[in-house]
């Protein structure tokens, strides 16, 4: 008999070591080896092999399965884990710190994330008829490309409800945006919306008292939620009583519907019907300025009835490059992103992107766990060993290391789940949800333990089999357990880590100064001492008055209005006239209107021509425009040039940051125009006395409006709200990359610990041979550094390429230099450097006798 | 409780083996006796049962390298397993002595 290894068929071994009971095991299989050997000796290796099998299926019987006298009683059993692994997490108070923290962050990272989610995957899924709600949407061809939108004309929904038998409802709606609503002496600013009676067939707000339907069928009523009754009435009840819109229309409380939730895709405080709206204003097939929105019958077919709906506009509008089409509520929060008419995504994208962020934050967390425990398995060796020698199997130890893994998992998410609830309320703030943590929230509750469940399995795994497959006597001998390519491993994933981190800080910075750098640009206009007052309703009459009576005040120097707040200037409108346009040329350009003094007061300059001015009576038929407007239209001699139906360009205004202030300045025509007009702006010198002045500006708008309440916006204030986005953007930046740079730092702890401890008996014999203290740490810590050099070679690249093209949409951009990269290594290196000193010092000062005393 | 015939066969195997009965020996003895031999799942199901039935005792020991280091388990005959046997060799002799024309001598 050779003294070889046995090498029967792998699979074969593994499936009957897999469904044989402990007890028969050993006899069975020492049976079949024994077999095996005589018969490759015989009969050669191939037919050996083939013969094991069919022994192996043979024993497939219910004697292997059967467990016998099975001598664990798993309540011990478990009791006695618990109590092994509540030791181990008191002895090592660091350790478990460590690892109890970055699960705790990994965990709170995926609880937050989870909440964002469901509420964003949830939205409009109150609506019962949900599956067969749509949204007629828009796509308008222009110079060959596509554009999107969801406006549409307001003779639409009537035809199609008339028209298309699958069409079971149809209403138009128009969100009015914020108006003075007042009942009694309460005054509030509430969402107003215009609907036809079918809204409330087709969406689902169940009514507290009255009805929604017959209330939207009666001119004269209209429907309130219940916050807003709440606001206007107290606790009376709003059947039937009066309240005012815009100081203009009485209407009557007729129901009262429940709020809208704030997954709604569609919001609104007040519903006033559609028909007042309609009545006298002429609404036909060219104004699109409405949302429809129907109820199919179902299992209607889609495309057909797109098509049907082609043939329909066709036949109301001569504009072939006009095509109306159906578009799924179920889709219109996620999925309503089209580009050249296609459908590109959307809020999903997003959604997609923060999950991923999630769950590798997760994973990260997790690593750092198994870089931890194995990091300590020359410690645990021995326990594992003498364990081995009393006779515990492995599945014994496996439980074991499984259940210390999951008690510092549910430690972990125990501080979780306190962490998310203190920062629920600023997270709202950043994301602008209300995201909550309700205890009745069964569902939330039982993914939440899925989640600790899941990351304690994924993180106590590794750990568990690697150290559970320790061989006894070698590991009581402290021969250590070199497993090829597992040191390999954590230099990896720490090298991942640390490039991720290295990512997310370039991208902070660049996000930083980018910031500065917009907020920082020249306007072409002052707006510290620039104010606007909303104009409602019917103030508009008594406007050339209060505009005198302002100018009486010492200090103000303007007093001007428009349609516009200069921070926001209309929509494109297209289709514009300009001598010398081609046949094919077409680009959106903005139309506002203004009063006399528009440019005086916000401080525009001319580049050339004159303002408006009452001196000129055929001023009504002149406009102004930008210089990008008479760059883009190639107008050689501006002033005088006819543009339009009828009017003249009688002056050019230079150019002057509005709407999008990180892009180069759009077209813009500017009228003369008196109806339009909703802001009032007031520019007043910038000296002590401002505050008194607003207040007798408020004095003097009481005498004239005493209906409304005083309402002022700084234009600096409101130029500063077009950042919030980005604000939030580098809120989120930040958070995110301090999160990976902490769990990075943890990792970066993890593997320093395990080298330290790996080269102990190294370290020892340098020392013994004459090495400093200084010598040693210098060089151990560089090689801990190692990963973090290689990350920032390979993320500095990447990030630059990426945010080099991510800027290139901007037209007002930073250019990326040195110093960026520099500074996000130099923050990654100092903490690295931090994180691993400790170790390395720690095991350059151990005395050598310790680590060489057994050899 | 009645011992089958294949349990009998297993049986008598271990009863000649004496201190030599395990798995691959058994199976051995009974390829030799039948002239074919039963799968190593029949085999250790048939032991498992005349354990459970107390016709056999068992004890571990004597692991070798061409088994990899494992155990064997060593199977003895028991008091109440020969009174089986007998049993069952009595049974089987008064049925065949009323058959006519079977010759019964041994030798």
């Amino acid at each position: 008999m050779s003294n070889r290894k046995i090498h029967p068929p792998r699979l074969a071994d593994r499936f009957l070591r897999w469904f044989c009971s402990d007890e028969v095991l050993e006899t069975l299989q020492g049976d079949l080896y024994e077999l095996y050997e005589k018969r490759r000796e015989k009969k050669g290796e191939f037919l050996a092999d083939i013969y094991y099998a069919f022994d192996v299926l043979s024993a497939l019987r219910p004697f292997a399965l059967e467990k016998k006298r099975s001598n664990s009683n798993y309540t011990t059993m478990f009791h006695h884990y618990l109590t092994i692994s509540w030791r181990n997490l008191r002895v090592n108070r660091l350790y478990s710190l460590l690892n109890i923290s970055g699960l705790a962050v990994g965990l709170a990272c995926g609880i937050l994330i989870l909440l964002w989610i469901s509420h964003e995957l949830s939205y409009d899924t109150f609506h019962r008829n949900q599956a067969n709600i749509y949204q007629l949407m828009r796509h308008e061809v222009m110079s060959g490309e596509y554009f999107t939108g969801d406006v549409t004309p307001a003779p639409l929904g009537p035809s199609l409800k008339s028209g298309m038998p699958e069409v079971l409802y149809a209403t138009r709606t128009l969100g009015a945006g914020k108006q003075l609503v007042n009942a009694g002496h309460e005054n509030t600013y509430e969402a107003v919306l215009y609907a036809d009676p079918d809204f409330f067939n087709i969406m689902t707000f169940p009514s507290v008292t009255g009805n929604a339907i017959e209330a939207l069928n009666s001119p004269g009523s209209v429907v309130i939620t219940e916050r807003t009754a709440k606001k206007l009435f107290e606790h009376a009840d709003p059947i039937g009583k009066a309240i005012t819109v815009n100081n203009t229309d009485e209407f009557l409380v007729a129901a009262v519907i429940r709020d809208v939730p704030t997954n709604s895709s569609i919001r609104f405080d007040i519903v006033i019907p559609f028909s007042t709206y309609e009545q006298n204003r002429h609404l036909k097939w060219d104004n699109n300025s409405f949302q429809t929105w129907i109820l199919l019958a179902p299992a209607t077919n889609l495309l057909a009835f797109n098509e049907k709906i082609d043939g329909m506009v066709e036949e109301h509008l001569d504009n072939e490059e006009v095509h109306l089409f159906a578009f799924p509520l179920e889709r219109l929060h996620l999925y309503n992103h089209f580009a050249n008419g296609r459908p590109d995504g959307g809020k999903i994208d997003f959604v997609y992107l923060v999950g991923a962020l999630g769950v590798f934050i997760l994973l990260l967390a997790c690593v750092n766990f198994m870089n931890l425990a194995t990091a300590r398995s020359e410690r645990r060796a021995k326990e594992v060993g003498i364990r081995k020698v009393i006779g515990a199997q492995r599945r014994i130890i496996v439980g074991q290391f499984l259940t210390e893994a999951m008690m510092i998992t549910f430690f972990g998410l125990f501080l979780s789940v306190i962490a998310v609830k203190l920062v629920l309320p600023s997270f709202n703030e950043l994301t602008g949800k209300d995201l909550s943590m309700s205890l009745a929230n069964w569902r939330l509750w039982s993914s939440v333990l899925l989640l600790g469940w899941t990351t304690g399995m994924l993180a106590g795994s590794y750990p568990a089999f690697f150290l559970s497959g320790f061989k006894p006597v070698q590991a009581i001998a402290g021969l250590g357990n070199t497993v090829k390519g597992a040191s390999i491993f954590r230099r990896v994933l720490v090298t991942f880590q640390f490039f991720v981190s290295i990512f997310l800080i370039i991208s902070t910075i660049v996000i930083y100064v980018q910031l500065e750098h917009i907020q920082g640009r020249p306007l072409g206009y002052d707006q510290e001492t620039l104010i606007e007052l909303p104009m409602r309703g019917d103030m508009g009459k008594a406007f050339e008055v209060f505009k005198n009576d302002l100018l009486q005040l010492q200090g103000v120097t303007g007093v001007s209005a428009g349609g516009d707040n200069l921070i926001k200037v209309g929509g494109g409108v297209t289709g514009f006239q300009w001598p010398g346009k081609g046949p094919d040329e077409d680009f959106p350009v903005n139309i506002t209107s203004v009063h006399y003094d528009w440019i005086k007061t916000t401080g525009l300059t001319m580049a050339e021509g004159r303002d408006f001015s009452p001196e000129y009576g055929t001023d009504s038929l002149a406009c102004l425009i930008n210089e990008t407007a008479v760059r883009r239209m190639r107008l050689e001699q501006p002033v005088g040039t006819h543009l339009g139906e009828k009017s003249y360009i009688v002056g050019v205004v230079k150019d002057f940051v509005f709407n999008d202030p990180t892009s180069d300045p759009e077209p813009l025509v500017i009228y003369l125009g008196t109806n339009q007009i909703r802001h009032i702006f007031i520019r007043f010198e910038n000296d002590h006395d401002w505050q008194q002045r607003l207040g007798q500006i408020e004095q003097i708008f009481e005498g004239y409006f005493p209906a409304y309440p005083f309402e002022v916006h700084f234009t600096k204030d409101e130029y500063q709200k077009r950042f919030e986005v980005i604000r939030s953007m580098r809120g989120i930046a930040i958070l995110f990359s301090g999160l990976a740079i902490f769990i990075a730092c943890l990792g970066l702890i993890g593997l320093s610990a395990y080298v330290a401890e790996r080269r102990k008996k190294e370290v020892g014999i340098r020392k013994v041979l004459g090495a400093t203290i200084s010598n040693i740490s210098i060089a151990l810590s560089l090689d801990f550094l190692k990963p973090v050099f290689l990350s920032f070679l390979l993320a500095a690249p990447l990030a630059g390429w990426l945010l080099d093209t991510g800027l290139d949409n901007i037209d007002y951009r930073i250019e990326l230099s040195w110093w960026i990269f520099a500074l996000a290594g130099g923050v990654a290196f100092t903490l690295a450097c931090l994180m691993v000193s400790y170790h390395a010092i720690k095991a350059s000062t151990a005395n050598p006798v310790e680590s060489l005393r057994r050899e | 409780m009645k011992l089958g015939a294949f349990e009998e066969l297993v049986l008598l195997a271990v009863g000649s083996l004496g201190e030599e009965a395990y798995g691959v020996t058994v199976k051995e003895t009974l390829q030799q006796k039948m002239g074919k031999s039963p799968s190593i799942g029949a085999l250790h199901s048939a032991l498992y049962r005349l354990e459970d039935k107390g016709c056999v005792t068992s004890e571990e020991g004597g692991a070798t390298t061409e088994r990899g280091g494992r155990r064997k388990k060593f199977y003895k005959l028991t008091a109440y397993g020969i009174t089986m046997l007998e049993e069952a060799n009595q049974l089987r002799m008064e049925f065949a002595r009323q058959v006519p024309g079977l010759n019964l001598s041994t030798e």
